[in-house]
């Protein structure tokens, strides 16, 4: 391999890819490694470990949760290889298939280093106690996640029809686009990967949280702190809004619309945006919340999307810093959440977020380097 | 009356323009300047588009006490207006006519003038950039706007388009009292557009150019 090549590809795709999901991996490392005590660690994750080969289910689940990282790994690097500004490179065409693939093999090696080296020490330790299959299992679902999101690569790059797009819905409405529904519809038609990993993950954490948790009693917190992830796994989404309106739709502050109905736009945007959630959501009753419950989860649902838009127009910022605000607006949720604060939390967070919005909504402007 | 009372248009700490006071009274007006003066930025500011220090008012309303009246009365089309490819030209006449308060049949009249019906209902990404300009003037006169800001509104339009739009602007000066600012590069056709006076884009500052 070509030490140059290397350089590029790291540079340009691996360190940018782990810079643009610092807030991601920094949550990760916090639910994998930092909600037991430091003494209790090594067997924590030893029991898990145990969990994982001596049940198909539980390993059934960890891999779904792979695959949902395979195809995060795999969105990130087609629309990385179709951006304008790596259009060279498409340079890496001129080499033949097999150096191709090599070289795309180890940008998705490092890029998926983080699971590959958990599931290395699974490997070993279900081969050590003698669970063959778990062992075979772990060995095969990792190898085809890393065929398939190579070909993937390959294939993008030399401009082929990305896969999955082609079982994804191809649905085209004839009917009129108000400027709410805009930003929706640039969603489904243009970011429809990105759409689906979300919706995806979000929608599986919910139904695996519904089936897989049982209260002994009445307590809305576990729900909301669900409803709280699933908000948090639309930051991407609310990021690409914004992108979008900045524009695409500069025009519209032209228009003679007031800031409070601009602000309700955007809230019934996001009530469009996380229907499916807000569907699912009703699977949950009446064992996890009661229907005096259901304007909270409603409220926390929809104003924490509202709350990251309305952090994007303060100022104009990179993703990395964006996320880091997001990680960390979801950390502080996190704890207020446990001590229960009711209604006060979302109606705070939407008031919140309408100050912002309607203080930044026309100053906000691109800044000129 | 336009009137501009201590504009300042900063880009980071870089002080664009600065108008401590300017009034402009209705008519057309050519905005002439070097590349890089101020005249979008000049436009953008009244369009709502851009923020900026101090303020700008008509008569009853100013942009930063009153913003929804003063944006029904100044109505702006850009330079290379860009819109989502997915969204059609009846996508947009029905948003601007709603907001606008304007008549749909009014903005489907001009398009046909300007040979844009064929194209009503077809997606934007299919449009050539004189075609998205077309549709950007004919959004840009929809309503009831005291003022209308035209960015380069005769640049990359066909012979044809230019002369419909010369007529159109002269038209709603005379008959309904619209003003204009127009920005442009070319020298428009003397016989064609009757320019009230010359707005000069220089030394970070606009001015009615009195020559």
């Amino acid at each position: 391999m070509n030490k140059v090549v290397i350089t590029i590809l790291q540079r340009v795709l691996i360190n940018h890819f782990y810079k643009m999901n610092a807030g991601f991996f920094l949550f990760g490392f916090f639910v994998i490694y930092g909600v037991v005590a430091p003494g209790q660690l090594i067997s924590y994750h030893l029991s898990l470990i145990q969990g994982m080969i001596q049940s198909p289910e539980f390993l059934g689940f960890v891999i779904v949760l792979w695959f949902l990282y395979t195809l995060k790994c795999i969105n990130y690097t087609v629309k990385q290889l179709n951006e304008p500004r790596q259009f060279f490179l498409f340079s890496l065409h001129t080499l033949s298939n097999k150096q191709q693939f090599i070289y795309l093999l180890y940008v998705h090696l490092l890029i998926y280093m983080p699971v590959l080296l958990y599931a290395i020490t699974v490997t070993v330790i279900a081969a050590k106690q003698h669970f063959y299959w778990a062992t075979i299992e772990i060995i095969i679902s990792n190898i085809s996640m890393i065929l398939l999101a190579t070909f993937t690569y390959r294939f993008s790059l030399q401009k082929k029809e990305f896969f999955i797009s082609k079982f994804l819905p191809q649905i085209h409405f004839p009917f009129h686009k108000p400027l709410f529904f805009m930003p929706l519809w640039f969603i489904w038609i243009r970011r429809k990967q990105m759409l689906f990993i979300t919706k995806l993950f979000s929608l599986l954490l919910l139904y695996g949280f519904i089936n897989l948790y049982e209260p002994e009693q009445h307590d809305i917190r576990p729900l909301l702190l669900i409803v709280l992830l699933t908000g948090m796994a639309h930051c991407t989404l609310v990021l690409q809004i914004r992108l979008f309106k900045e524009a695409f739709l500069p025009f519209s502050r032209n228009l003679p619309i007031p800031v409070i109905k601009r602000f309700g736009s955007l809230l019934l945007l996001f009530v469009l945006l996380l229907l499916p959630e807000l569907v699912l959501v009703w699977k949950a009753f009446p064992l996890h919340f009661r229907v005096s419950d259901f304007p909270q989860l409603l409220l926390l649902a929809i104003s924490l999307p509202a709350f990251f838009y309305s952090i994007l127009l303060m100022n104009e910022m990179d993703a990395g810093s964006y996320f880091r605000i997001v990680f960390g607006t979801g950390t502080v949720l996190f704890f207020l959440i446990l001590y229960n604060p009711g209604m006060l939390l979302p109606v705070f967070l939407t008031g919140i977020s309408f100050v912002l919005f309607s203080f930044h909504f026309y100053t906000f402007e691109k800044r000129f380097s | 009356m336009l009137q501009f009372d201590k504009v300042k248009k900063y880009y980071g700490n870089f002080l664009a323009l600065d108008i401590p006071a300017l009034s402009i009274n209705k008519g057309v007006y050519w905005l002439r300047g070097e590349n890089g003066s101020g005249k979008t930025s000049f436009l953008k500011m009244i369009g709502g588009l851009h923020p900026f220090n101090g303020d700008i008012s008509l008569p009853g309303c100013s942009i930063k006490k009153k913003r929804i009246p003063f944006l029904q009365s100044v109505n702006y089309a850009e330079a290379e207006p860009l819109y989502p490819d997915f969204l059609t030209a009846k996508d947009l006449v029905q948003l601007y006519c709603y907001t606008k308060k304007g008549d749909q049949k009014q903005a489907i009249s001009l398009l046909e003038q300007l040979h844009m019906m064929d194209a009503y209902t077809k997606p934007l990404g299919t449009y050539s950039s004189g075609m998205l300009k077309k549709l950007s003037l004919v959004l840009a006169f929809i309503g009831h706007p005291a003022w209308i800001l035209l960015d380069e509104p005769l640049i990359t339009v066909d012979a044809e388009a230019v002369s419909i739009i010369c007529s159109l602007i002269n038209a709603s000066d005379a008959e309904k009292d619209i003003s204009f600012i127009i920005t442009s590069h070319q020298a428009f056709p003397v016989n064609r557009l009757q320019i009230t006076q010359t707005l000069l884009a220089a030394r970070r500052t606009i001015s009615v150019d009195n020559e």
